[in-house]
């Protein structure tokens, strides 16, 4: 089943938008396009009671301020309905990430209200994604992480596109004795965590990490903690 | 005082210019590429046109036929193709000073054969142009080697080759039993002309061309081609692939035996004796014949309407505006008086392939027949109404575009490496641990990785090689990705154990089915990775589990053609603020570090003065066009039309860079 976007469709008039319906499958049935439509008329919705709850709440004019990851953090955290509306073929679920954009208002996260291309183009990389990754930590390791910048740095390595990454993060920030809760204690725990963010980013370059189990995958970031915080660089995989 | 040039020449130090004959021969396969030509297509297309050229009966083309034949053996070492009822290579082994005349005799046809761009002095109704075509032969074998012979209306027998050297193309050749007894040693199993003609052998058919005629491809193009001397004329033309069904006769394609009026299964337009008015001259389209089909789309390659020369197909092209559920079920041809034909022929460029409707006649041309199917398909087929200025304009500027693209590539201005149209893959040293698709991965049409629903990517099989001296433990993924979408879909993954030097089959054969419900339309990837699953040495370099050991993809498009190569990637109309409101263009990156943008300001003056005219709008462009790509080519890091910019004053470089928007303008319009 589609997803209702709304989009540029010629290059020379890029502020008109018309509507489109994203699919994995070729075709459009009546069914879906009812669907789609219902699914736009719900995050419409949603997104307004987020809106309206941020502004009330003071954040949203932290907006393009440096105090703005709460802000974000706390749209994440309510934007987990994502995950549960029926778009029929999952596949199309993706999409849903970009059609956030269309219902943003005042949370629309970029400079100039503008999508960019990657916005348009890989929802995979929408910030509101990002936003629902941070959701999923605990504020005080959320709040570890600095600023937005990093991470959205971190967000949009490829490896990142593996959720389990995000699970070690919320994991074993709780987790009593684990290098990345020393981390996150840290008195200069931004620092170190830039420094984590890149050395993550560079170890797994060109890494497939399905192959690995969860065992896997957390032992080598454990490792990675620990030698950022112990200030050792870590062997590459190759 | 004796002339210096004249001095020179008598020095005896002169020697001839070397040429790069592989590159050469790649220039002239990237020529058909560019017109999105398959080299089957090509071979076909010459060796009937060459053949048609030359027959006795010239009005009617009687007794005149060609046959095409692959060798029966697993790896083909031939395909040949030979012409009847024609002169057959006339004339003498030609000499330097032979060739240095003007005017070289029609008969002697031999030496114009074995010769480069020794072409006839303009006979009407011939199809050849620049005597070129021969190289694509050449082109199609694999070790770039062709045998021909010939028996003369004079009943004389001659043999002759040619082969690829790096600094040279030479030919040899041997006259009688001479002759007949190198045919003899190239191979036994080649049977003696009987009837007067010409043959043509391509030594060991290049992979592509051996696909294409097993598969029925080729007969296909023959038939998409050529149908028109095949109705009218009756002619026989045959395939015989090899198999064992022996020579089977190509036939017109049902499609385009078009009815003259409409009937319950066909909506119909017939315009003949068509003005086409250039200046104070009037030319005629002889007849534009198009038809609707009521019940659904028609093959893709026969979509369009058709520009036929002399009885061959030369080009299809797409009418702008109207809507696709439309313009599938739209085909047809058009077909000119002798003027405008020979006023055609002008314009068509080596590969045949192609006609430049930009410009001169070529435009005007167009233009009548666009108005024309246009005026059909808004009364007849219901489609929407006439398009806007904005449309329209846009359509211009595009064509502008195109247009500068194409003059770009063949003056060599690239930013890296610009050129790719989809397919891809391949090149360079391989890796020792692969996917391979067994036979190459056949795409439905050679030559364009465009696939339609209820096609297939085919491939004798899938499998995975491991060259290295030791065992590896590895995981295959084998999936799909939608650019359009960003989707992911794996089609086949397995963890292996392979031993060295070995190969695992992973599907026997190999189909990808594109089906409607599973592909959305646009530009799709089929991908492979191969994953190490414990650590693996691979030359210098280790892989720990998880790291891809290598990784390869091939692009496809679904029902869409893939876009136009070019250093512009698109051009936009756009209303430019200050401090650039006084600009007439810019240009800026496009999506990849290669390709830009070309943005003209409709906010200016001098746009607005010429926008109601789409003709001066591509003009106006391509102009701006040209001022683009000087822009882009010294900012390049070797500029290939200002030489040596670094050394010029502001002045002199000024000077430099408008001489050639002056010469991009004088190739574009004087041809």
């Amino acid at each position: 089943m589609p997803v209702l976007i709304r989009e540029c469709q010629s290059s020379d008039r890029p502020d008109v938008l018309e509507v489109t319906y994203k699919t994995a499958g070729g075709v459009l049935t009546g069914a879906g396009e009812a669907l789609a439509k219902r699914n736009d008329d719900l995050l419409e919705r949603r997104m307004r009671e987020i809106e309206a709850e941020m502004r009330r709440t003071g954040l949203l004019a932290t907006k393009g301020k440096p105090g703005v990851l709460r802000l974000w953090w706390e749209v994440g955290n309510r934007l987990g309905f994502l995950n549960e509306i029926v778009v029929g073929d999952e596949r199309d679920r993706v999409w849903l990430w970009r059609a956030v954009y269309d219902h943003a208002g005042a949370l629309n996260p970029t400079r100039n209200g503008r999508l960019s291309v990657r916005a348009q183009q890989r929802p995979k990389n929408s910030y509101f994604r990002y936003m629902a990754l941070l959701g999923r930590l605990d504020w005080p390791t959320a709040e570890a992480l600095g600023d937005w910048t990093s991470w959205v740095e971190l967000c949009d390595s490829e490896c990142f596109d593996d959720e389990r990454f995000v699970q070690w993060f919320a994991e074993r920030a709780k987790c009593h004795g684990s290098p990345l809760q020393a981390l996150v204690q840290a008195r200069n725990h931004q620092d170190l965590f830039r420094t984590l963010a890149k050395a993550i980013r560079h170890h797994f370059n060109k890494v497939d990490t399905s192959v690995l189990d969860a065992k896997e995958l957390y032992a080598e970031l454990d490792v990675l903690a620990a030698s950022v915080l112990g200030g050792k660089s870590v062997e590459s995989r190759g | 005082m004796p002339d210096f040039w004249t001095n020179l020449k008598s020095s005896g130090d002169m020697r001839p210019t070397l040429i790069n004959w592989p590159q050469q021969l790649q220039n002239v396969k990237d020529q058909y590429l560019s017109r999105n030509a398959s080299i089957p297509a090509g071979v076909q297309k010459d060796a009937i046109q060459n053949g048609w050229d030359a027959r006795t009966s010239r009005k009617h083309g009687r007794g005149w036929g060609m046959s095409f034949h692959l060798d029966a053996s697993s790896k083909p070492r031939w395909f040949m193709f030979t012409d009847w009822g024609t002169h057959g290579l006339t004339g003498r082994v030609l000499t330097e000073e032979d060739l240095d005349r003007d005017d070289l005799p029609d008969e002697e046809r031999w030496g114009r054969f074995e010769n480069l761009a020794f072409t006839k002095t303009g006979e009407k109704g011939s199809l050849g142009a620049r005597g070129q075509g021969k190289f694509i032969f050449v082109a199609a074998s694999q070790e770039n080697r062709i045998v021909y012979d010939s028996l003369r209306c004079d009943g004389s027998y001659r043999l002759g080759t040619r082969w690829l050297e790096r600094t040279q193309c030479p030919v040899v050749c041997f006259d009688g039993d001479s002759g007949r007894r190198q045919l003899r040693d190239y191979c036994e199993d080649i049977p003696a002309l009987e009837q007067y003609g010409t043959r043509v052998m391509i030594d060991k058919p290049s992979a592509e061309l051996v696909k294409a005629v097993r598969s029925g491809e080729f007969a296909r193009l023959i038939a998409t081609t050529w149908w028109e001397i095949l109705r009218n004329y009756k002619v026989q033309i045959t395939v015989d692939t090899g198999d064992g069904s022996g020579a089977l006769a190509v036939t017109a394609p049902p499609e385009m035996d078009m009815p003259e009026k409409d009937t319950a299964l066909h909506v119909v337009l017939l315009r003949e004796h068509l003005p086409v008015k250039v200046g104070r001259d009037t030319y005629y389209i002889a007849k534009l014949h198009v038809a609707a089909v009521k019940d659904g789309p028609v093959q893709d390659d026969v979509r369009g309407i058709a520009l036929q020369r002399g009885g061959m197909r030369v080009m299809n092209f797409g009418v702008p505006h109207i809507p696709d559920d439309i313009s599938s079920r739209l085909y047809g041809y058009c077909r000119f008086e002798e003027d405008l034909d020979e006023e055609m022929k002008k314009l068509e460029d080596p590969t045949h392939f192609y006609v430049n409707l930009g410009r001169g006649v070529g435009r005007k041309v167009r233009e009548v027949i666009e108005k024309e199917v246009q005026d059909f398909a808004e009364k007849r087929l219901g489609a929407p109404g006439a398009p806007s200025d904005d449309a329209t304009n846009r359509d211009a500027a595009k064509r502008a575009m195109l247009e500068l693209n194409r003059l770009a590539k063949s003056l060599g201005v690239t930013l890296r490496g610009i050129g790719t149209t989809g397919g891809g893959g391949g090149g360079g040293a391989a890796h020792p641990i692969r996917v391979t698709y067994g036979g190459g991965l056949l795409f439905p049409r050679s030559g364009s990785a465009r696939v339609n629903y209820g096609e297939s990517l085919k491939a004798e099989s899938l499998c995975v090689a491991n060259d290295l001296p030791h065992e590896i433990h590895i995981k295959v993924k084998v999936y799909l990705v939608h650019k359009q979408a960003g989707e992911d879909r794996v089609l086949l993954e397995k963890t292996l154990n392979m031993k060295a030097q070995t190969e695992e089959t992973l599907a026997e054969p190999f189909e990808l089915r594109i089906t409607r419900d599973e592909f959305g339309k646009g530009e799709w990837v089929l991908k492979n990775r191969i994953i190490a699953m414990a650590r693996v040495k691979v030359g210098k370099e280790e892989f720990a589990k998880g790291k891809i050991i290598n990784e390869a993809g091939r692009r496809f498009w679904v029902e869409e053609d893939p876009p136009e190569a070019g250093l512009f990637e698109d051009v936009q109309a756009r209303e430019f603020q200050p401090p650039d409101h006084q600009l007439q263009h810019r240009v800026r990156s496009g999506s990849v570090a290669d390709r830009r943008i070309l943005e003209y300001n409709t906010a200016h003056e001098a746009y607005q003065s010429i926008k109601s005219d789409s003709e001066r709008v591509e003009d106006y462009v391509f102009e701006r066009a040209c001022m683009g790509l000087i822009e882009v080519d010294l900012a390049s890091e070797k500029p290939k039309l200002v030489a040596c910019p670094e050394n010029l004053c502001p002045s002199d470089l000024f000077v430099a860079g408008a001489a050639q928007v002056a010469r991009l303008l004088n190739t574009h319009y004087g041809g």
